[in-house]
């Protein structure tokens, strides 16, 4: 198995990279921050066909803002649609924020995607957050599929029943029901989830038992990750 | 619906991260161990609900029940929707690291804010919890889009129509959400009245 980074690094990473990106109106830095998180995820071996499939435009809410704005923007019109100019500069600044929305996600998803939530929250845990937050992190990741289970056996038992799901109040009235009764379920799953805990001498936060040790190859990294961000930041504001 | 990284501008984004850090402070004061496990599994069906996509017309959406966990979880909320949005951000791109801040603000604020108005109907009976939870479950989503319009409108004058836009692609789900809210607490009232308690 390759030895793998501390976690910690990549969590701070992506959180100033995206923060610089972000607040950055450059086209310099969206570019630079593109071509970095195209080779990160070649680096971190994702497939980068599925991979820009599955969010390039899969966020309704960016594809909104994208195709309106090169009708809002102000600027020299370039095609007339009726009531509608399409401008230049619109074109532009709307190529301009996809682009940029887009960076930030490839970076998170490269450095981040591939790790597993518990080492991210026990990276967290190690970060100070808060214990109950990452307590709650852990627990709601914990169940999440289990719960997503419990609510398909919900719904596919309806179905058995003959419950077709369409628009009609009768129709939501019983997916309201199988919700219902999911939220039930989770309820009293938590009372026994807190029970058992109890029962192993939990006194409201977890002991940690497996320590970070930071190694040659950690101080290699946050140089090399602390000069590419210092490099953007100039990049962006200078 | 989430914002996307890289649209807003920096003032917004730095609000948003204040008034949910705040909003998480308190709402973590609500949790103790033991209500830790529960808030946590809340949590997950509610975003196990916003995975289903339900039928509206031609086409579907899907379920935000924020007003729902306002009412159940009070001021944990903020930190359930905080963890919810940042497991969306890590496993499927929704949103993002930088929005977290905005998004959980928008999510909770509305829900923490319908519950308080609507707590006293619960204690009127199934009609009373009926209406309780069609008012948390159309104004928690309407305030949620509300909120992204006017982020939106605030970062520039030429994101106002896709503001519009989205404002009202909320308003369907609203409806819908108030309805499905109104029969789940309707139904918890009967079978379960100390979830809502």
């Amino acid at each position: 198995m390759a030895q793998k980074r501390d976690p910690r690094i990549d969590i701070i990473f992506t959180f100033l990279f995206a923060l610089i990106v972000a607040t950055s109106f450059r086209w310099s830095v969206i570019f630079l921050g593109f071509l970095t998180g195209l080779g990160l995820a070649f680096a971190s071996r994702l497939s980068l066909k599925k991979t820009l499939k599955q969010f390039l435009l899969a966020d309704l809410f960016l594809l909104m803002v994208v195709i309106t704005l090169p009708f809002t923007t102000p600027g020299q019109g370039i095609v007339r649609l009726g009531p509608l100019v399409l401008t230049r500069e619109g074109l532009l600044f709307a190529l301009f924020i996809f682009l940029k929305a887009n960076t930030i996600l490839l970076v998170t998803y490269a450095l981040l995607g591939p790790k597993n939530i518990f080492e991210i929250a026990h990276a967290l845990h190690h970060l100070k957050v808060p214990s109950k937050l990452v307590q709650l992190l852990f627990f709601t990741f914990r169940y999440l599929s289990l719960l997503e289970k419990e609510f398909q056996k919900l719904l596919e038992a309806a179905k058995l029943r003959g419950f077709s799901p369409k628009t009609a109040l009768s129709s939501y009235r019983v997916w309201s029901y199988l919700l219902a009764a999911l939220f039930v379920r989770s309820y009293d799953r938590a009372s026994r989830v807190y029970e058992a805990m109890l029962l192993r001498g939990y006194r409201g936060y977890f002991p940690v038992w497996h320590h970070f040790a930071w190694q040659p190859r950690d101080t290699f990294w946050s140089i090399l990750g602390g000069i590419y961000l210092i490099f953007m930041a100039s990049l962006a504001y200078l | 619906m989430h914002i996307s990284e890289g649209v807003l501008n920096p003032p917004v984004l730095l609000l948003g991260g204040i008034f949910t850090a705040l909003g998480t402070a308190v709402g973590l004061k609500y949790l103790t161990p033991e209500t830790i496990p529960r808030a946590a599994l809340l949590t997950a069906a509610a975003f196990v609900a916003s995975l289903v996509h339900i039928p509206l017309g031609p086409s579907s959406v899907h379920l935000v029940l924020n007003g729902l966990l306002g009412l159940v979880l009070r001021w944990a909320a903020f930190p359930s929707f905080l963890v919810c949005l940042f497991l969306q951000a890590i496993l499927f791109q929704f949103g993002g690291l930088t929005t977290l801040g905005v998004n959980t603000f928008n999510m909770a604020f509305p829900a923490v804010a319908s519950a308080y108005l609507a707590r006293p109907l619960l204690n009127k009976g199934t009609k009373g919890a009926l209406v309780a939870g069609f008012l948390v479950g159309s104004l928690a989503v309407f305030g949620a889009g509300l909120l992204v319009a006017l982020e939106l409108s605030f970062t520039g004058e030429n994101f106002r129509t896709a503001a519009r836009l989205i404002l009202a692609a909320h308003l369907p789900v609203a409806a819908l959400e108030g309805v499905i809210c109104a029969f789940i607490c309707s139904y918890l009232k009967r079978i379960r009245p100390e979830i809502l308690r």
